[in-house]
């Protein structure tokens, strides 16, 4: 699906990246507060769903080729953030959803997990 | 060996963490790496610089193109790893609140380094600083799945006869191995590998399919007969012939990625 049906089913605001959400193509996602653990797990092409709002968010997502972040449980990303996705051209989103809830509703409507299981 | 690029990282300066292991991607990119080796590559290197931000005042990054890797060379001044098999385990972590905040902490970036290395050295010295050395193969990605080498391409670049057309070449082959004797190949050889040999009995076929081999090269210039033929139909085997030596053949699979078991 696209970025745009993501924010439709999240009831989320697009904080960066208006102009790209009928462009991105969501197929997988990765959610995790450890961005260590995403480094190690998640695939490239997944959309991002995380709690943590620091510029690192976009360094993860700018290493494995991810193609946005949805900030959950209403954050808000620092101001460094932002405009570090602005440069980067990264796409940012913000749901009030909790983790569960997000990731919840973006399965049934047929993302799927970037990886399933760790080995 | 001569450096071909240099980067300085600021210790204690979590803003600007990550910056060079994107720029880092971008050279190699630049420099058209296959896309998993700059991954892992990159991964390699944010964590390092990662580390850096953390526990360090300052850190070097060397970076070595080699023929066949990329070598990452990452010295810092800082405090240390006492004991480093602790630092290695998984979950192991000394960090600070403040780095637990910013989504790292957990004890996994030494392990992540390590689970992207194809080879990993460290040195530490408590008080003074850390030295890796960490090398990420180029041509094993040659092995990966996704981007295995086939059959096909095998046989497109060598110019080599198809004997069993019709069989399947599509499947990437899991490396290679070279014997002309059956029970040496029946011990040794792994399910998926090319099997290299000058031999024409029929039984070659047989070992081939109940070791789940992709298929043979019969190198050497020696043609086998029809009975070999129908039997690697049957065993669905297919089989590929050149006049070229074994040697040849070998060193030729190498420059496309395709490698030993050992």
């Amino acid at each position: 699906m696209k970025l745009s049906e993501v924010k439709k089913i999240l009831n989320a605001d697009v904080i960066f990246g208006e102009e790209m959400i009928d462009q991105v193509e969501v197929e997988t996602a990765f959610a995790s507060d450890l961005l260590s653990d995403v480094l190690a797990y998640s695939k490239e092409n997944a959309l991002f769903l995380t709690g943590l709002t620091n510029p690192q968010v976009i360094r993860t997502v700018e290493v494995l080729d991810l193609v946005g972040v949805v900030f959950v449980r209403g954050k808000v990303p620092q101001m460094e953030t932002v405009e570090l996705a602005k440069r980067k051209g990264i796409p940012l989103l913000r749901t009030k959803c909790i983790m569960f809830e997000t990731c919840g509703r973006l399965y049934g409507a047929g993302v799927k997990a970037s990886r399933i299981m760790v080995d | 060996m001569h450096p071909v690029q240099f980067y300085h990282i600021q210790g204690r300066d979590f803003h600007n963490a990550g910056r060079t292991s994107t720029t880092i991607k971008r050279f190699l990119r630049e420099k058209e790496y296959p896309p998993q080796v700059i991954q892992r590559v990159a991964i390699i290197a944010y964590e390092a610089e990662i580390n850096i931000a953390c526990y360090t005042d300052y850190g070097y990054f060397f970076l070595y193109f080699l023929g066949d890797r990329v070598r990452i060379v990452v010295k810092d001044r800082g405090q240390g790893i006492a004991d480093i098999d602790q630092a290695m385990q998984e979950g192991f972590s000394t960090a600070s609140d403040e780095i637990r905040k910013l989504g790292f902490g957990a004890g996994m970036g030494l392990a992540n380094i390590k689970k992207n290395a194809d080879i990993m050295h460290i040195k530490s010295m408590p008080g003074v600083g850390t030295v890796l050395e960490i090398d990420i193969m180029v041509n094993s990605e040659g092995r990966s799945e996704s981007m295995g080498t086939t059959l096909r391409e095998i046989m497109d670049r060598a110019n080599l006869e198809n004997l069993t057309e019709g069989l399947d070449l599509a499947t990437a082959v899991t490396g290679g191995y070279a014997g002309d004797l059956l029970s040496d190949v029946n011990a040794n050889s792994s399910a998926g590998n090319v099997w290299v040999t000058v031999l024409t009995h029929p039984n070659v076929t047989a070992v081939a399919g109940l070791k789940d081999l992709a298929g043979v090269i019969i190198a050497g210039g020696i043609r086998p007969g029809a009975d070999f033929v129908e039997k690697a139909y049957a065993e669905k085997i297919p089989i590929m012939f050149t006049e070229m030596s074994a040697f040849d053949v070998v060193a030729m699979l190498s420059t496309m990625g395709v490698s030993g078991n050992s």
